[in-house]
Formats: structure tokens, sequence, C-alpha cells
């Protein structure tokens, strides 16, 4: 298995520290994204543009939307996350989701 | 209880005209009114716009529902007020006087996102909030309209942490009911056109429609954060009456008369860029439509697309040539429903959000790459929008007028 490289940057139009993007290079089928974020406590919302849109929530209070079209990947962190903390909990998050995503098998 | 005119495209909150507006451009006409009139008479228009067309959109919700004690007519109050993304607004109060405690209010919560680290505000934002509380005390209680006058002391936007607004007898009791139903909007249009790639203009508008149709302000906040911005479900009563009474205001000041219709063309470009075009570098567009790829045809038909899901009217391309003109034609502006029923037989065509949308399309289109990473930062607006546009916009026929059709021309400049 490649390892990943992963490029997280914050999102256009962002508030604040709030919204990321998390780069992944490979497509990521869509179930093997919901299956391997429930292992990080993760659980599926239903997102009104489901299934083009993948949303999964924290208890943490974050969430993450996913683009299966597009492999687009958009963290949103929690607002009561305290501004100072946010750019560090982001590279965390994101951090957790590369290791996950190292075990997934890709397709092409 | 959300409807859509297919005739007109026009959107109905329990028969009450709507359209969705994001909170830069909330936050820009609201200052823009208080510029052209001074905050203290551009607060109290704000306030008695708010009670008024609440008060409509608060009788068509208990009309619809049948709710009928105090406590069910408050509770559908505060419950649609988040709904629709506005914060959360708990109302008591018996029929003289009540107060309001609000969270996350719309304005005053963007406000101080968007401004709060650089500037000391020193009044109160929610004038929205304030009117509505008013109007719901009114409809709980089956009071007239403007029986009661809200005031809010403390916003969020001064730096404390919730918003309290106090609720008592008018003492001037403003019987102005300057309200605009669904009948008179739907009267105010002529027969529907169809423009340049219609087919996908339509098929856009309509997973865009769907889609917001289940958006709604989050449990915890009442607030809607969706393409990056913070979307509102709003009276478009509130933003004609008052973009239209501020203008018949200044109306005997050429200077800020002039000014004040600049700067209404002006919150087209700041709906433009912000909303039109947070959707479209938005996850949710890429899921729904799919990534840009700069064609500057489909652009037009994206941007038009939006306007028609947002409410705005059932806009259409009339003509587009890449690089040199836009033509969009309209049988129905939101606009044009509060004129043609308080202003009528104006004398030029008046619809300056379209103007400004219009211009602010070909802005868009040209000037931004957007096969790159586009940031939608104040200091790109700047860029784009101030010293030297490179467009020209002229309204050349307005339902406003008696027109057919509102069209407006954008050229080079």
């Amino acid at each position: 298995m490649k390892d990943q490289k992963l490029i997280i940057r914050k999102e256009s139009s962002c508030f604040n520290n709030l919204k990321w993007r998390i780069f992944i290079t490979q497509q990521i089928p869509h179930d093997q994204f919901i299956s391997q974020l429930i292992t990080l406590d993760y659980q599926e919302k239903i997102h009104p543009l489901y299934p083009k849109i993948i949303e999964m929530s924290h208890t943490e209070g974050h969430s993450i939307i996913f683009v299966p079209k597009t492999n687009r990947i958009q963290l949103k962190l929690n607002i009561d996350l305290e501004e100072h903390t946010r750019i560090e909990k982001a590279s965390i998050i994101a951090q957790d989701i590369i290791e996950v995503f190292k075990t997934v098998k890709y397709q092409g | 209880m959300r409807t859509i005119s297919k005739q007109t495209d026009f959107i109905y909150m329990a028969d009450t005209p709507v359209i969705y507006h994001c909170h830069h451009f909330n936050l820009f006409l609201d200052q823009t009114i208080d510029d052209a009139l001074g905050v203290e008479a551009g607060t109290r228009l704000k306030v008695q716009v708010a009670s008024t067309t609440a008060y409509q959109l608060l009788s068509n919700l208990v009309k619809a529902s049948g709710a009928e004690t105090v406590m069910e007519r408050l509770e559908l109050a505060s419950t649609y007020f988040s709904g629709m993304g506005h914060g959360k607004l708990a109302i008591t109060g018996n029929k003289e006087q009540g107060k309001a405690e609000g969270s996350y209010l719309h304005y005053g919560f963007t406000w101080s996102q968007k401004y709060g680290k650089r500037i000391n505000r020193l009044n109160p934002a929610d004038a929205f909030a304030t009117g509505f509380s008013a109007a719901a005390l009114e409809v709980a209680y089956d009071l007239e309209p403007g029986s009661l006058l809200a005031t809010e002391h403390e916003c969020i936007a001064q730096k404390v942490k919730n918003c309290h607004i106090d609720i008592n007898k008018n003492p001037s009791q403003n019987n102005d009911y300057n309200i605009v139903t669904r009948e008179d909007a739907e009267q105010s249009t002529s027969d529907a056109i169809e423009g340049q790639f219609e087919e996908t203009v339509t098929n856009v508008a309509k997973g865009l429609t769907d889609f917001t149709a289940a958006v709604g302000g989050d449990e915890e906040r009442g607030i809607v954060e969706a393409f990056g911005v913070y979307v509102t479900m709003h009276l478009s009563g509130y933003y004609n009456g008052i973009s239209y009474q501020a203008l018949n205001q200044c109306k005997d000041n050429p200077a800020i008369l002039q000014a004040l219709g600049e700067l209404l063309k002006e919150s087209g470009h700041v709906c433009v860029f912000n909303t039109f075009g947070g959707m479209l570098i938005s996850a949710e567009w890429e899921g729904l439509v799919g990534k840009p790829t700069g064609d500057p045809n489909d652009l037009i038909a994206y941007l038009t697309a939006i306007g028609r899901a947002l409410g705005f009217g059932k806009w259409c391309i009339k003509e587009f040539v890449a690089g040199e003109k836009f033509v969009l034609e309209t049988s129905s502006t939101y606009e044009n429903a509060y004129c043609n029923k308080y202003y009528k037989n104006q004398s030029h065509p008046s619809e300056y959000f379209v103007q400004g949308a219009a211009l602010a399309f070909m802005v868009l289109i040209h000037k931004l790459d957007w096969t790159q990473p586009i940031d939608l930062t104040p200091e790109l607006y700047d860029s784009l929008f101030k010293g030297g546009l490179g467009w020209k916009v002229e309204q050349t026929k307005g339902l406003s007028t008696n027109d057919e059709v509102t069209q407006v021309i954008v050229t080079k400049a």
C-alpha cells in the first residue's frame, strides 16, 4: 500500500479557521470512506444531497463532508473550539484520517 | 410551508414572500440604510419594517398551523425564526410589554464574526430580530400590527454574550402596514420567458431548490452554514421595505439619493461575490453539479440558475457573448413585487439589486481563474470591484416602469 500524501489547507471563505480541505490523491470508494471513519468514532449523517455528498459527524462536534465524484474532503471544526486551538486541532484530525486511509484498498 | 411558484420562481413561506440571502449581503444592506438615514432613523425604519413583515409571516403561520394559545404562537415564532436561520430567540410577555433573549442572532453574530476583531461596535445590530420580537407578541395576543415597539439594548456585536430586547407599548402607534401578499407578488409579473442555456439553468435551479428545501437552522444555534456563508431565508418585504422606503425618505436630497442607489446596486455585487461565488466553489456544488471548469457559457448558466433558486425571480439569459455582452431578462423580480404595489409608475427602472448582480456575473466569469483554487476574501472582492470594474450595466427596461420585462445589459466599460 502506497503512503498517502495528504495536504490540508484552509477552505475558501472559511471563517476563523473553522473549515479545512483535506487532499487525498487517490480515489476513495465511498463505502470505504464511511466504514473507515466509523472506526474513528464518526457517525453517518444523512446529508440533503446524499449520496452525492457523504457527511460524517464526530462525537467531539466536528464533521467531515466527502464528495465521492471529486474526492473532495472538507473538515468542519466545532464552532465552540477556541480559535487559537483550531489550526492544531485541524492538523490532528487530518493526521488521524491519514492513518486510517493507509489501510484502504484504492481503485486504479 | 415552503412553496415555489412555477410561473415566477418566487418562494413563499406560508404564502409570505421570502428569498435567500447571505450574511454579507444582510450586513451590507443594513449598514447602507444606516449610512443613508443615520443610525437612529435607520434603526427605526429597519425595526418598523421588520415588525410589519414579520407580523405578516407570523399571522400566516398561525392561520396555517392553527396555533391558538399564546404559548403555541410564541413557540411557533421562535421555531420558524430559527428554522429560517436567524438564530435563537426566546420571547415572553403580555399584551403591553415583554422581552426577548437572543443567541446567535444572525446579524449580531455574523457581524461579530466578520468585524468583531477589528471594530468596536457602538449600536446593536439586530434590527430584524427586534422587530420580529414585537410582531411575535402582537400576533400571540391578537393585537394590531404596530401596537408594540421593541428595542435591542445589548447585542453580541457589542461583545456581550447574548442579545437582549425589550418590548413595550408603541407610543406612536404606527399603523403603516405595507406588505406584499402572494397575490400581489404574482400579479407584479408578466408572462414567463425563456432564454439561452435554458435546460441547464432549469435543471441546476431545480437541484438547488430541492437542496435548499432541506436546509434550515441547526438545532443548537438556529443558523445555517452553507456554501461558506451564513444563509438566511428572509422576508423579501424586509429588504424591499427598508430599501425603497429609505429611497423615498432621501428623495429630496439628490446626492444621498444617488449614493443610496449606487449602494443598493453594489449590494448585488456583494451578494454575487459571496453567495453565488461561494456556492460555485463549495463542496455542495461539487456534489450537485461538479467543479466549474471556467467555461463562460457554463458559468453564466450556473449563476442565472442560482438567482432563480434563491427566489430572486425567473432570471433568463437573453443574450450572452463571452467577453462582450450579457443581457439578463426576467418576467419577475422580487424588487418589483414591492414597487408595483407602493411605488408604481416610476420614472426610471429601479431594480437595483438585479443591476448589480448582472454586472457582478460578468466580473466573476471574466476576472477569476476558475481552474485554480479561489479564496473569496475581502481583499479579492476589493481587487475585483473597487477601482475599475471593466464592465458597465444599464437597466433598459423595468417591470417597475411598466415594461413587459426587466432587462439589464452588461457591456465592456
